[in-house]
């Protein structure tokens, strides 16, 4: 039997949302994937490759939808993180429409700079500006957090794949 | 590309940031209540941040198995060595009994606090980003916490309840500096604000600061709140000192508090929904800013 278009683009945001509760589950778990106290973000490798493969307005909601859920658990004003991700993500899919080629490695650092803005944000608004001591220390536990984040994004990019390559009529390259 | 920035899409997306900057706004004011779309998707994510939390327990308990051997065998020869003390140390078990009940009738929080309530919490999430141990809780308003509750375990306090939703709360704990609690030692009573730093956060540590340049804490000293403000319950315990010294502009002191429990390794608290001169502010200390 052959689902139908809508049926198919469906069920594929159904399991982009499955990927993202699992990968946000792993993330937020007291203790889980953590290594010296550090552990990875890993729904904005899940967010950016998705953006990678769908359209803008898909890309920023979903994007909207991994940052608020980011938000919930880290105790920030709600949409903080919402609302960086969802425009990191209407760009990367803009880029991937118009510049750039879908791969692994674009994936990579495009992770990696989605992942520095939300570092650099969250630092400037919630460390920086309070003027706590060594602050500095913090940017490099951050950056920390950064490193191993976009060590994982390669696997969270083929996962993303696999799932755009089973639903998608044509896949972005 | 260019014809995406007059398109109609363009400009939903620019709605919708716009929103968001509303609803931050919004979300600042609430005091640490929960908004309405926050507490909806809070129902959504609940029983996924339950469900990999319970699945976190078990994966690292089992790995723990190998990855602490060695941990294991070097605390089990240090509790052998502890066991044969602890035997020397019950021939004064009766005398220290009678002492010990005593002191716990002068001291104990329960004691102390007869209208002391409470609600059991597990830790279902921690913030990859945060540098102070902040964590979420599997409670929220439904269960009678509200925001500001103190936060305990067994061994003392860990922090207060820094926002609520209807199933969940965030906690921040006395590592941060955004938590100022007012404190004391308990033999020379020396007074002063619990409030943590980068560096002492990234040890596991917090601060007693505003003690006197010439204050008699020492090295090993309990740590307990002063609970002056209604804030916190009087007498917590909050840790035991580490290390005093002298403020860079020489004016104070301060004490680098090793916390009673260890907050980067906490599954289980408890919420003090009520206890005993609860918000009766004098306005002097206890300020969970």
């Amino acid at each position: 039997m052959t689902l139908g278009r809508n049926a198919r683009a469906a069920l594929k945001w159904v399991c982009y949302t499955l990927v993202l509760l699992l990968l946000f589950g792993l993330q937020s778990s007291p203790g889980l994937l953590s290594i010296g106290g550090v552990k990875p973000v890993l729904i904005i490798p899940a967010a950016i490759s998705v953006a990678l493969f769908e359209n803008e307005a898909g890309s920023g909601a979903f994007g909207l939808a991994a940052g608020l859920l980011w938000d919930l658990s880290a105790a920030k004003l709600f949409g903080f993180y919402g609302m960086v991700l969802m425009i990191c993500c209407v760009c990367v899919a803009l880029l991937s429409m118009y510049f750039v080629k879908v791969n692994w490695s674009n994936a990579l650092l495009l992770t990696a700079a989605a992942g520095f803005l939300c570092t650099i944000w969250n630092f400037v608004f919630y460390y920086l500006i309070w003027g706590y001591e060594d602050v500095w220390y913090c940017l490099l536990r951050l950056l920390l957090v950064l490193l191993y984040t976009v060590a994982l994004s390669v696997p969270v990019y083929l996962l993303i794949r696999l799932i755009s390559v089973r639903f998608n009529p044509v896949v972005r390259a | 590309m260019r014809e995406f920035f007059k398109s109609l899409r363009f400009k939903i997306i620019l709605a919708v940031v716009a929103v968001i900057l509303g609803g931050m706004l919004y979300a600042a004011t609430t005091g640490g209540l929960a908004t309405l779309p926050e507490q909806l998707l809070s129902y959504v994510v609940y029983p996924v941040q339950r469900a990999a939390a319970a699945v976190s327990d078990r994966i690292t308990d089992f790995f723990s198995v190998f990855v602490d051997a060695r941990a294991n065998y070097e605390e089990n020869i240090e509790l052998k060595a502890q066991i044969d003390e602890l035997r020397r140390q019950l021939v004064d078990y009766e005398d220290t009994k009678t002492e010990n009940e005593r002191l716990k009738e002068i001291t104990g929080l329960k004691e102390l606090n007869p209208d002391i309530e409470f609600q059991p919490a597990g830790v279902i999430s921690r913030d990859p980003e945060d540098r102070f141990g902040s964590f979420t809780i599997d409670i929220g308003y439904l269960h009678g916490i509200s925001v500001r509750d103190p936060v305990v375990t067994g061994s003392g306090l860990v922090g207060y309840v820094s926002k609520v939703g209807p199933t969940y709360a965030n906690v921040t704990t006395i590592l941060s500096p955004d938590c100022n609690v007012g404190a004391m030692e308990i033999t020379t009573k020396d007074t002063g604000n619990i409030t943590g730093t980068v560096e002492l956060a990234a040890e596991g540590n917090t601060k007693l600061e505003l003690l006197p340049r010439d204050t008699q804490v020492k090295e090993g000293d309990t740590i307990v709140t002063a609970g002056t403000s209604g804030l916190f319950p009087q007498n917590l315990v909050i840790g035991t000192v580490e290390r005093v010294e002298l403020e860079t502009s020489g004016i104070t002191s301060y004490a680098v508090i090793r916390p009673a429990s260890e907050i980067s390794e906490i599954k289980n608290v408890f919420v003090l929904t009520d206890f005993l001169g609860k918000a009766s502010s004098s306005g002097e200390e206890d300020a969970a800013s």
